[in-house]
């Protein structure tokens, strides 16, 4: 498949050409599920959430054909962090109570996990030792390298309030994982 | 003590293998046509805003026939009106062209000559007469 830069992609879904829909679908449906599952572990909301991110962002791309999207991935992170927000606000009871469970809600069978349970387990673990502010900001760091201007802007934050978040959370994820391992077995840390 | 550097470079390690954890997390199959069908429903909805003059507009039955009722009274009413001023104007016409004594523009011709038997015509004069109102005028 030929590789299009994101300009050239925007281009071609302003064209209604559905192949450049599905290339920005292969490019960032994976980190968008991620990015809403790592926030409230729930397979079928993270599902509902991709869906109407794309739906904003088609919207948008129509909407207003004359205007220019700068950063193609940057834009479409920060409608996902709308809706993410949006459904915080909501104050959905049912919502709230699966966000309170330990566990994961049960996934379909057609779900799959490369990673173990247990490794999964490890990274909630650690991702959930961080407010809702500060989660978001490193899943927007670790999961899709985004730079720290572009997280400020998504995150609508000073740079330096940023720059910050990530290094304060940087520390604090060696330290958790310096302690322990992904089974769960305490490291001694052999640094030295 | 763990070397500046070392350290540094620990830290980067361990970072990179939480990313690496953070994306190993696989989607669900049918992720993808939701996806899909999130796009072509916001396309769908993209397309069916129409500009301001293809709007439709939704109007109830009773008034749109009442609506019609009244438009078509009306020009029925002004066509009559129409007609009773044409009516109306022809007879104040005719009724000022009694009084007119500006000539009306009615060019009479007339053409006269003598003729003698075995001889012919002797004497023939043309002329042309605009007619006033019991009233000849020799142009």
């Amino acid at each position: 498949m030929e590789e299009f830069s994101n300009k050239e992609l925007i281009a071609k879904m302003k064209d209604r050409d559905m192949q450049a829909f599905e290339t920005l679908l292969d490019r960032y449906e994976a980190s968008l599920y991620r990015f809403f599952y790592y926030s409230h572990r729930n397979h079928q909301t993270a599902q509902d959430q991709c869906g109407e991110t794309y739906f904003r962002f088609t919207r948008a791309l129509f909407e207003k054909p004359d205007g220019h999207v700068q950063n193609l991935k940057a834009y479409l992170f920060g409608i996902a962090r709308n809706v993410l927000n949006e459904s915080f606000r909501k104050k959905n009871p049912v919502y709230e109570e699966m966000l309170l469970q330990e566990r994961p809600s049960r996934a379909p069978s057609v779900f799959r996990q490369v990673a173990s349970q247990d490794e999964l387990e490890w990274v909630f673990g650690i991702i959930n030792q961080f407010d809702e502010m500060e989660k978001q900001v490193l899943l927007l760091r670790f999961l899709e390298n985004l730079k720290y201007d572009e997280i400020a802007g998504i995150m609508e934050m000073p740079l330096n309030s940023i720059k910050s978040t990530i290094h304060r959370g940087r520390k604090k994820i060696c330290q958790i994982m310096s302690q322990n391992d992904p089974s769960g077995q305490e490291v001694i840390n052999d640094a030295s | 003590m763990m070397h500046p550097n070392n350290h540094e470079n620990h830290e980067e390690k361990l970072i990179q293998k939480f990313s690496e954890s953070l994306n190993k997390l696989e989607v669900p199959d049918k992720l993808r046509e939701s996806n899909r069908n999130s796009i072509r429903n916001a396309m769908g909805s993209v397309e069916t805003k129409a500009v301001w003059y293809r709007k439709k507009l939704s109007v109830p039955m009773p008034i749109a026939a009442g609506f019609l009722l009244v438009l078509s009274f009306q020009l029925l009413l002004f066509g009559f009106q129409i007609s009773k001023i044409n009516i109306d104007d022809i007879d104040q016409a005719q009724s000022n062209s009694a009084d007119q004594l500006e000539p009306s523009e009615d060019p009479y011709y007339s053409e006269q000559g003598v003729y003698i038997a075995g001889i012919g015509f002797v004497e023939k004069s043309q002329h042309t007469f605009c007619r006033l109102e019991n009233h000849y005028e020799n142009n």
